[in-house]
């Protein structure tokens, strides 16, 4: 603003500071994973790969990481079909109703998975889904189902319901209507909900801590027992490379929308 | 064309669309709603028909202590989160071009992080022979090394580098869209920088404000990973405290209690939020 | 050119059609007739339910009640792909993701035409559109108008007896739509079509129409031929809406000379006319302001209206002066042709204003 120089000055160096904040986590586990000691002191005293080749050597990580893509990758499609379909009569369906049924939609994801958690066991267990890929499948669905509604909402938005509308006038049904109009105007969106509902399903820890056996186990719970037990470097090795692959996921979702014209991606976590 | 003779009952664009809703309300009536509600009928029944875990949890006790720790807890954060975000935000508002990217890039990247990771990140800062220490005792501040862990700063500090980005984004989305030319006339009108930014631009954010701290202090509250890393059975929140019922002393009735109140008061939360942003649920998004 | 003149539009019998949404009435319940091969407006004020009845037509929008015969036939429960109804929206809505020709072919594709015949339609009218050579462009490489001729084009490829419009034109500038004003006439005249027209301009629907409805408040003020409502309004809106109008709430009085009949404002002036509904009391006259002639001193008949009063301002537009003279505390608007060495009124000076009591239309107030 006029009249502060030094007040901006202050404001740009504040706003520098926090972004360090923000950044920092990533500084300490990335050389962490390089040490070559047992131990997490930092900045580490020398460099190895030992922690990687630890790491490669427990077979343990390898089958978590095969499992979390089981359970991530369907999860994805699964959110990217219902999420589509919610999105899309919520925002075209002239529904007297559609507010409180995207609240309906939404509401799992803001809720905490805790409850939940609790509350998926034992249905899980009546349907005697427990412990397998299905059940946590289903429960990360329910939570990243939201991810997909809300990008596909933004696609939906971004154009009017006249194009629609002018396709059924040309003589397209419903089908032929979504094939040829709303499916190529949406697809970004939904990709980018896909990958997004991938991502929240590839972190999530509660409802995989309750519904997962040990032939089910994803990474983050199997780092999250290895942190309870033992806090050794082995784990910012994993960590780098999860990092690694975040970024690129990252990297692929703000690809596809700088094709398509959805909605920035960092309106979206 | 017309197919009936009979009394024409209009077509309409719902009907077809009203269907499409079918498989995904199904499906989070099974998976979201049912549990939820047997949650809440479980806090009532287990281990016998009454009030009885509710008179646990609310009678004078640790569960109480527990409850109030996590909204006092989910209330700080929430308000470390605005007073932190919201010169970022502005400034981050006003960014052009490359400037804009990078800080973009750098509120992403830590979202994309995984949680479990980044409270990985802070233990080794806050540990006896972590980064913090270290630095305090090369600095002469301390002789020995300070115990941080388990303990309320290595929680609010790991719940608060979470939650920013969730507080940065809504208010830049408010941001950007304030007419700069409003704060510009206010000034020719007289008002000085300050009171200008008191009386027109920081009304103007409110709703970026209030979307962002409904969206902070709702996911606070069900904070599991960082008080649980971090917190130790000092600094106890109620994920943690549920997850521990159920899955350690197999409570699971007084956990559907806990999980109940939970439920109630994020709810209420969940519909201001939904109020303040005109009920388009999800202008920013939690994890 | 020939293929698209040999198909006759559609007849479109609409009957006691309404619309509601909760306590708003969109629409009240309307009969309208429309002939086969008209060129029909529906204007009127925005929310004033011509949208909501083309879009009861179109299919988009479920009338509460009524029917909607298209050549004698109900189409109200049949879905808009299957109505066989031409439509050009107001932002043209061409589909961003196809080029000009997959567009226009699109309606054809729809209907499974063979191949061959889809590109020779297209090729065709794209040349009647006089776009010949444009198929492989991009919707966003065009300008404006041409938009519009794609999606003219398309709305009219696969010949359907009735074409909507909705205020085509209004996101053109004022030339380009004079231009597309002439253009869309001559494209109506090459299809064979009825075209039922919405738009808010009145010039444009009075340029364009064989017949035009005036709406107001979800209902149909009158139809007609647009020199019919512009010379009988049956109200004081339908006079308002379409041309300049000078409107006093009068009374009768006596007094008139033979057939004439004598009205008085309440302020006390005195007018004549030669026709008056019977039954109503309360009246409106309404003086065009072409009818009123200006002078210094024009001769005092009894069979003319003759008022002073004292010129207010003078506009000078293309082809017409527009002069506001001031009558007590109202004022009156007079236009006339621009003459080539006749110098406009100069503001201030004394002036009287005279028409003849055929050009007193007198309308109920309601």
């Amino acid at each position: 603003m006029a009249g502060g120089g030094i007040l901006r000055i202050m404001l740009v160096g504040f706003a520098a500071l926090v972004l360090g904040y923000l950044i920092l986590p990533t500084f300490i586990v990335v050389p962490l994973s390089f040490s070559n000691q047992n131990y997490l002191s930092f900045p580490p005293p020398g460099w190895s790969t030992r922690w990687y080749e630890a790491m490669a050597g427990d077979l343990a990580w390898p089958q978590a990481a095969v499992n979390s893509f089981l359970i991530g990758v369907p999860t994805a499609l699964l959110s990217v079909v219902l999420g589509t379909l919610a999105a899309l009569a919520v925002k075209r369906g002239r529904l007297g109703w559609a507010a409180a049924a995207s609240a309906v939609v939404v509401a799992p994801m803001l809720l905490p998975h805790v409850i939940m958690a609790i509350g998926l066991y034992p249905v899980m267990l009546d349907l005697g889904m427990l412990r397998g890929f299905l059940s946590v499948v289903v429960a990360h669905t329910v939570v990243a189902m939201p991810l997909v509604f809300i990008t596909v909402c933004a696609s939906l938005g971004s154009y009017g319901e006249a194009l629609e509308l002018a396709a059924m006038t040309c003589g397209a049904g419903p089908w032929a209507t979504f094939r040829h109009v709303t499916f190529p105007m949406i697809r970004t969106g939904m990709l980018v909900g896909g990958v997004l509902a991938f991502a929240t399903s590839f972190d999530e820890l509660m409802l995989s801590l309750f519904l997962t056996g040990p032939g089910t186990r994803t990474l983050p719970r199997l780092i999250w027992e290895q942190l309870n037990m033992f806090l050794t470097p082995t784990i910012a090795a994993v960590a780098t490379l999860i990092f690694a692959f975040s970024l690129l996921l990252l990297g692929a979702a703000a690809a596809l929308q700088a094709r398509g014209r959805a909605q920035p991606v960092l309106r979206h976590g | 064309m017309a197919r009936s003779v009979d009394a024409a009952r209009p077509w309409t664009i719902s009907r077809g669309h009203a269907w499409l809703l079918a498989a995904p309300l199904v499906f989070l009536a099974i998976f979201f709603l049912w549990p939820l509600a047997r949650v809440v009928v479980r806090g009532f029944v287990d281990p016998a028909l009454g009030l009885g875990n509710y008179a646990r949890i609310f009678g004078d006790g640790p569960y109480l202590r527990v409850i109030w720790n996590t909204i006092e807890t989910a209330a700080a954060v929430t308000a470390i989160c605005l007073v932190v975000a919201y010169p970022v935000a502005y400034v981050m508002a006003r960014a052009r071009g490359a400037w804009l990217q990078i800080m973009a890039a750098l509120i992403v990247i830590p979202l994309w992080t995984s949680v479990v990771i980044r409270s990985y990140a802070w233990m080794v800062v806050f540990q006896r022979r972590g980064v913090l220490n270290d630095l305090l005792l090369g600095l002469g501040l301390v002789d020995t090394p300070v115990r941080f862990l388990p303990g309320s700063i290595g929680v609010h500090v790991g719940m608060v580098h979470i939650m920013l980005p969730f507080m940065i984004l809504p208010l830049v989305a408010n941001m950007r869209g304030i007419d700069q030319t409003l704060l510009r006339a206010a000034e020719i009108l007289g008002a000085n920088p300050f009171n200008a930014f008191l009386r027109v631009f920081l009304p103007l954010s409110l709703p970026g404000i209030n979307a962002g701290v409904a969206l902070v202090f709702m996911t606070s509250l069900g904070f599991f990973i960082t008080p649980a890393l971090l917190g130790g059975p000092q600094h106890m929140m109620a994920a943690v405290l549920i997850e521990q019922q159920a899955n350690v002393y197999l409570n699971w009735g007084l956990a559907s209690a806990l999980a109940s109140t939970l439920l109630v008061v994020t709810l209420a939360i969940y519909l201001f939020y939904l109020r303040v942003t005109g009920g388009a649920a999800g202008t920013a998004i939690g994890r | 050119m020939a293929e698209y003149s040999k198909q006759r539009g559609a007849g479109v019998v609409i009957e006691a059609l309404a619309k509601r949404y909760g306590e708003v009435e969109a629409l009240a319940p309307t009969d309208l007739t429309v002939q086969s091969g008209e060129f029909f407006s529906l204007i009127g004020p925005s929310g004033s339910g011509k949208s909501t009845l083309l879009g009861c037509i179109a299919g988009f929008v479920p009338p509460s009640a009524g029917r909607i015969l298209v050549n004698g036939a109900d189409i109200v429960a049949v879905p808009p792909y299957r109505r066989n109804i031409g439509m050009v929206f107001q932002n043209y809505s061409l589909f961003p993701h196809m080029s000009v020709a997959e567009n226009i072919a699109f309606p054809l594709r729809m209907r499974k035409l063979p191949p061959g015949e889809i590109a020779g339609r297209v090729e065709r009218i794209l040349s009647v559109v006089r776009l010949p050579g444009m198929g492989d462009r991009a919707p966003s490489q065009l300008s404006g108008g041409q938009q519009q001729r794609v999606a003219l084009a398309r709305a009219a490829v696969y010949d359907p007896p009735l074409l909507l419009m909705d205020e085509p034109l209004g996101a053109l500038d004022k030339n380009l739509r004079e231009e597309m004003q002439y253009e869309i006439k001559q494209f109506h005249r090459a299809i064979g079509a009825t075209v039922l027209y919405v738009t808010h301009d009145q010039e444009e629907a009075a340029t364009m129409s064989d017949r035009i409805a005036i709406l107001n408040h979800g209902r149909i003020e009158q139809a007609g031929e647009p020199r019919a409502l512009y010379e009988q309004p049956r109200n004081a809106f339908v006079a308002s809406f379409l041309g300049d109008a000078n409107l006093f709430e009068v009374r009768r009085v006596d007094g008139a000379i033979a057939d004439r009949i004598a009205v008085e404002t309440s302020d006390g002036l005195r007018l004549v006319a030669t026709h008056a509904p019977v039954t109503v009391a309360r009246l409106v006259a309404c003086i065009r302001p072409e009818a009123i002639r200006l002078g210094n001193d024009p001769e005092r008949t009894g069979e003319t209206n003759v008022i002073d009063g004292v010129v207010a301002d003078v506009v000078h537009a293309a082809g017409s002066v527009r002069t506001r003279v001031s009558v007590g505390d109202r004022l009156v608007t007079v236009r006339a042709a621009t003459q080539r060495n006749v110098t406009g009124w100069r503001v201030g000076e004394a002036v009287r204003m005279a028409w003849h009591p055929r050009d007193t239309l007198l309308i109920p107030k309601e």
